[in-house]
């Protein structure tokens, strides 16, 4: 039976050096034929929203595209489609096989300046996309231990190094006067290792009427620029349901818990609950 | 199939499906052994194990068949599984509620179905109207063999099918899974059927032993798992990985409580848990409740499901099934043809005849998260061990491809359509030929004896 609507399954793999290369079965494909990545949304349109990889065959009905680490692409997500000459309309890619192994467990050098990871992913719509991180700083969360009144995250700093001073922030967006600050704690374990514990109290001093999701930031060194918290460095494109941290009393009748966002970020919730939890 | 058939002087070269229809294209010219087989199947468009591994059987069959999978019930444009390649797909009732062949408002849609077996789980959702037109197909089809892919449809099977055809039942669960009433209904309306495979021996003896079915020819042949489009697991990712809806027999619990144990002796190794849970999630909640109540939420992962599961298995080491009861086990086999050594409860049916304790993976008690976390210590613990049984795991699945799984039905389906052309029919006089059979089959002159007649009752038709 011949499908209705031809379309293009891309099997993705990614090796250790960050190369990502895309197998393309196409039914018939046009000479000439590239895969486009598109940032999403108005990103997209501007001068640096798009990149095009030509495409090569790879055995009878099959092209290649192979994206290297070094080809730059900004953060946030991107849409891949294949863009043939003479056709309005770039085709969508599904995504079939994604081999994504070597990205689990990544532990890049702490000493590079910026830090990158690229993670195909299905939408939920179905089509292939790249969920794309570029951090310079960058400091990656690794184990959450929920303590009875706070939490004590463990990670490791890419790009710059502790200094005096060093501590972790939550901050609530939109309400710059509401800041938390706590110092670092010594990590043990190798290099680049950070840890800090944050109590739940303080940011829950204030009225939680409505559910409150608290960033938090590590400032390397007293004065400096804060580094965003994530955990970007495996194969995990988006890990808010499936790294999930159970809830404390953080006040009577807030409830606090850990979490990640959608884009991977670490952040605080707070929210009312029910006392006595 | 043809390696078999050349065994037989004089067979060779013959055609043998009784319709003559075009030689598959493409294979070596004027290829003489094509069959026709047609499967009936619940619904070809939705998801599901039967629809995964008909389909996978379907395929490759096709290679060499003419094939088809006639769906009861058609509820989008497309199937969610991919259709099969080279194989005609076509439905019965159409429930597209925008088509114009929509078959849903029909009266007869409306009244219970009066063949299809009450004791079916899925009873309610057949009618008068797919009674008629499973009917309908089994009186018109052109077909060396039909083949039931569920108690409901195989029960139609044998009461419905035209004279001619082989009529091969499959259980892709098992006998104990069914209520009383569907066991009776099949025990009496099986025995009109030339065979009833199982995914299981276990199971097929659960037939031989508790239902009588003379004649009925049962025999076990496992569900075919296709070698991963991926290279096999390294062996060296500090992850346990287990796959599979989240549901109780599957006892995650226990396999949740095993890795508190392991987790205390080896902080390094995570386990991933990949599976959707059901419309309630209450699974799922209760899981979750459990995780963080052993304090491993940062060592046990619900990752929500896979698809495909087949690239997610070599991001671990080892795998894990730890249900109390499995109809096959179909995940034990694809983590070992990705590779990875299987740590697995010895439940019924299925674990027992995949895994070879000690060689290829370990078995194990049924409920007991002490011996599962021992197993998975082992593996973890003696990386020789878990490397030399991941490779052998990789070697030993190679039994279950789709190519020798096919093989196996095809040999069967042979046998029976040059028995079946023996010129009895489906009725009274059935079971007593069925108990002279034995003896009158007697290796190649009866088969030889058959396959004329075959040829014979083909030009007739």
């Amino acid at each position: 039976m011949t499908p209705a609507i031809a379309t293009v399954r891309a099997d993705c793999a990614a090796d250790p050096a960050g190369t990502l290369t895309f197998d393309l079965t196409v039914p018939a494909s046009a000479p000439a034929a590239v895969l486009l990545l598109r940032r999403r949304g108005a990103a997209g349109d501007r001068p640096g929203g798009t990149v095009r990889i030509p495409l090569d065959g790879a055995g009878p009905g099959r092209l290649r595209a192979v994206l290297p680490a070094s080809t730059g692409l900004s953060e946030g997500r991107w849409d891949a489609y294949v863009e043939e000459p003479g056709s309005e309309t770039p085709r969508t890619v599904e995504p079939g096989l994604r081999d994504l192994r070597a990205l689990v467990d990544r532990s890049p050098d702490t000493g590079a300046a910026s830090v990158s990871a690229r993670v195909p992913y299905p939408t939920a719509d179905g089509r292939l996309a790249l969920r794309c991180w570029v951090r310079a700083p960058h400091a990656e969360a690794g184990a959450v231990v929920v303590g009875p009144a706070g939490m004590t995250v463990e990670g490791m700093l890419y790009g710059v190094a502790v200094g005096e001073g060093a501590a972790v922030e939550a901050r609530l967006p939109g309400d710059p006067a509401r800041t938390h600050g706590f110092p670092l704690t010594p990590a043990g374990g190798p290099s680049g290792g950070f840890a800090f514990t944050l109590p739940y109290g303080p940011p829950a001093e204030g009225p939680v009427h409505a559910a409150q999701l608290w960033q938090l930031w590590l400032v390397p060194a007293a004065g400096a620029a804060g580094v965003r918290i994530s955990r970007i460095l495996d194969d995990v494109w988006s890990r808010h349901k499936s790294f999930v941290y159970p809830a404390r009393e953080a006040a009577p009748g807030v409830l606090a818990t850990p979490c990640y966002t959608a884009d991977n970020d670490l952040c605080l919730r707070l929210e009312p609950g029910p006392a006595g939890r | 199939m043809s390696r078999m058939l050349r065994d037989f002087p004089g067979y060779f070269g013959q055609k043998f499906a009784g319709n003559h229809r075009l030689d598959k294209a493409g294979s070596t010219g004027g290829n003489s052994d094509t069959m026709h087989i047609s499967f009936l199947l619940h619904n070809a468009y939705g998801i599901g194990g039967t629809i995964r591994t008909t389909f996978t059987l379907a395929r490759t069959l096709a290679e060499q068949h003419d094939v088809e999978i006639v769906s009861v019930f058609r509820h989008r444009d497309a199937p969610v599984l991919g259709a099969p390649e080279g194989v005609t797909l076509r439905h019965l009732v159409d429930l597209r509620k925008k088509s114009a062949t929509y078959d849903g408002g029909e009266a007869e849609h409306a009244r219970p179905a009066s063949v299809f077996p009450r004791g079916d789980s899925r009873h309610k959702q057949y009618s008068r109207l797919t009674d008629a037109r499973i009917a309908a197909h089994l009186q018109a089809v052109e077909a060396d063999v039909v083949v039931g892919t569920r108690p409901g449809l195989n029960v139609h099977l044998s009461r419905q099918t035209r004279r001619g055809p082989v009529r091969v039942g499959q259980e892709h669960l098992t006998l104990d899974s069914h209520n009383y009433r569907l066991r009776r209904e099949i025990a009496h309306r099986y025995t009109l059927l030339d065979a009833l495979t199982t995914v299981t021996r276990a199971d097929a003896d659960d037939y031989r032993n508790r239902l009588k079915l003379p004649g009925v020819r049962i025999e076990a042949i496992p569900n075919a798992v296709p070698e991963p489009a991926c290279p096999p697991a390294g062996g060296d990712l500090k992850w346990v990985v287990a796959a599979g809806r989240l549901h109780r027999v599957k006892r995650y619990d226990l396999l949740v409580r095993a890795f508190a144990q392991v987790s205390a002796a080896r902080p390094d190794w995570r386990l991933r848990i990949y599976g959707g849970g059901d419309a309630t999630g209450d699974e799922q909640a209760a899981l979750r409740t459990l995780i963080d109540r052993l304090g491993l939420h940062n060592h046990v992962f619900l990752m929500g499901s896979a698809n495909p599961m087949e690239a997610e298995w070599p991001k671990g080491s080892i795998a894990a099934v730890t249900s109390d009861r499995e109809s096959f086990g179909m995940t034990i086999v694809e983590a070992m043809r990705g590779g990875l050594p299987v740590v697995a409860t010895d439940c019924p049916h299925g674990p027992a005849e995949i895994v070879e304790d000690g060689v290829d993976g370990r078995l194990v008690p049924v409920g007991d998260p002490d011996a599962i976390a021992a197993a998975l210590l082992q593996l973890i613990e003696d990386d020789d061990l878990r490397h030399r049984m991941g490779g052998a795991a990789l070697s030993a699945s190679a039994r279950f491809d789709p190519a020798r799984i096919a093989e196996r039905h095809e040999s069967l389906f042979v046998e029976l359509v040059a028995r079946g052309a023996q010129g009895h029919g489906h009725g009274a006089l059935r079971t007593a030929l069925h108990r002279t059979r034995g003896s009158v089959l007697d290796g190649a002159y009866a088969l030889r004896y058959k396959a004329a007649d075959v040829l014979r009752k083909g030009r007739a038709a």
